[in-house]
């Protein structure tokens, strides 16, 4: 009867362990500084100005002139990135979620109107089949 | 024999590889929130506190403004056969890249920031609707 040697199960587990353990990543790109609702929440519309925005925040990112309006928009962009190949597969997904707030100010940089998403945090690292975010 | 020999390299060094990937970018609006924004009644205030922050404002027929919320969700497939050489990214392509993969919907309000249209699809057709128009990019800008 033939004997098995105690060494090739450890082998064979190197091998493996070899294959696999450079086959996988993660990784994590952020865009941009956090934003809190604290800071959203102490601008007021009919009483905050652009100026005291921009002091709290720092420079937006994006101004768009509206006519006489303008809008302001800060966002904190994450993307979440996992990736798994096996030497013929490989399986690849990106999650992407952000913080974004758009502040409008009227003709005299007075602000008006106030829009915020915080979603940010919830980006996940995940396989494509993967069920995330309720879908 | 032959062609297996000829073939497993290729498989064997990565270049023909299947491939399923997922890109998922945003959260979705909830389903039934644009029902119930009444043309002519809804305000900004009303939608942005409903909706959340857009993706994207521009300029709307002067003293008005479209907001645009957009998300997308692409699920593929694919044998790829690929010989890496070199990876460059350009800025200036970010935006139509990203806005070109996306769904959503565009609100429109008028001048007194009163919701004058709701618009529903790809954000890229929605943004050619409205009519406008990006500065070029400066390396494509041409001089007088």
């Amino acid at each position: 009867m033939p004997k098995t040697s105690p060494i090739l199960p450890l082998h064979l587990g190197l091998l493996l362990l070899a294959l696999l353990a450079p086959a996988c990543f993660i990784s994590r790109t952020t865009v941009n500084e956090p934003i809190w609702r604290a800071d959203v929440d102490q601008f007021v519309p009919g009483r905050t100005t652009a100026k005291e925005v921009v002091a709290r925040l720092g420079a937006p990112n994006e101004v768009v002139q509206l006519g006489s309006r303008t809008a302001y928009r800060y966002d904190f962009t994450v993307l979440k990135r996992a990736g798994f190949s096996l030497i013929l597969v490989s399986f690849l997904n990106e999650d992407t979620r952000a913080d974004r707030v758009w502040l409008f100010f009227d003709a005299k940089d007075v602000l008006t109107h106030a829009g915020a998403t915080l979603q940010a945090a919830d980006a996940r690292y995940a396989m494509p089949w993967a069920h995330i975010h309720g879908r | 024999m032959r062609a297996l020999a000829i073939l497993a390299p290729l498989f064997l060094s990565g270049c023909i590889t299947f491939v399923w990937s997922r890109e998922r970018r945003f959260e979705p609006l909830a389903m039934g929130a644009l029902e119930g924004l009444e043309v002519g009644r809804t305000t900004l205030s009303e939608c942005l506190l409903r909706l959340g922050a857009p993706l994207y404002v521009w300029e709307y027929k002067g003293d008005g403004a479209a907001l645009a919320w957009g998300w997308s969700d692409d699920d593929e497939k694919r044998v790829a056969v690929s010989i890496p050489l070199e990876e460059r990214f350009s800025a200036s392509l970010s935006y139509d890249s990203e806005i070109a993969k996306l769904r959503g919907a565009v609100l429109l309000f008028d001048r007194d920031l009163k919701l004058e249209q709701v618009r529903e699809g790809w954000l890229r057709d929605l943004e050619r609707g409205i009519g406008r128009r990006r500065p070029a990019a400066a390396e494509t800008a041409q001089g007088p």
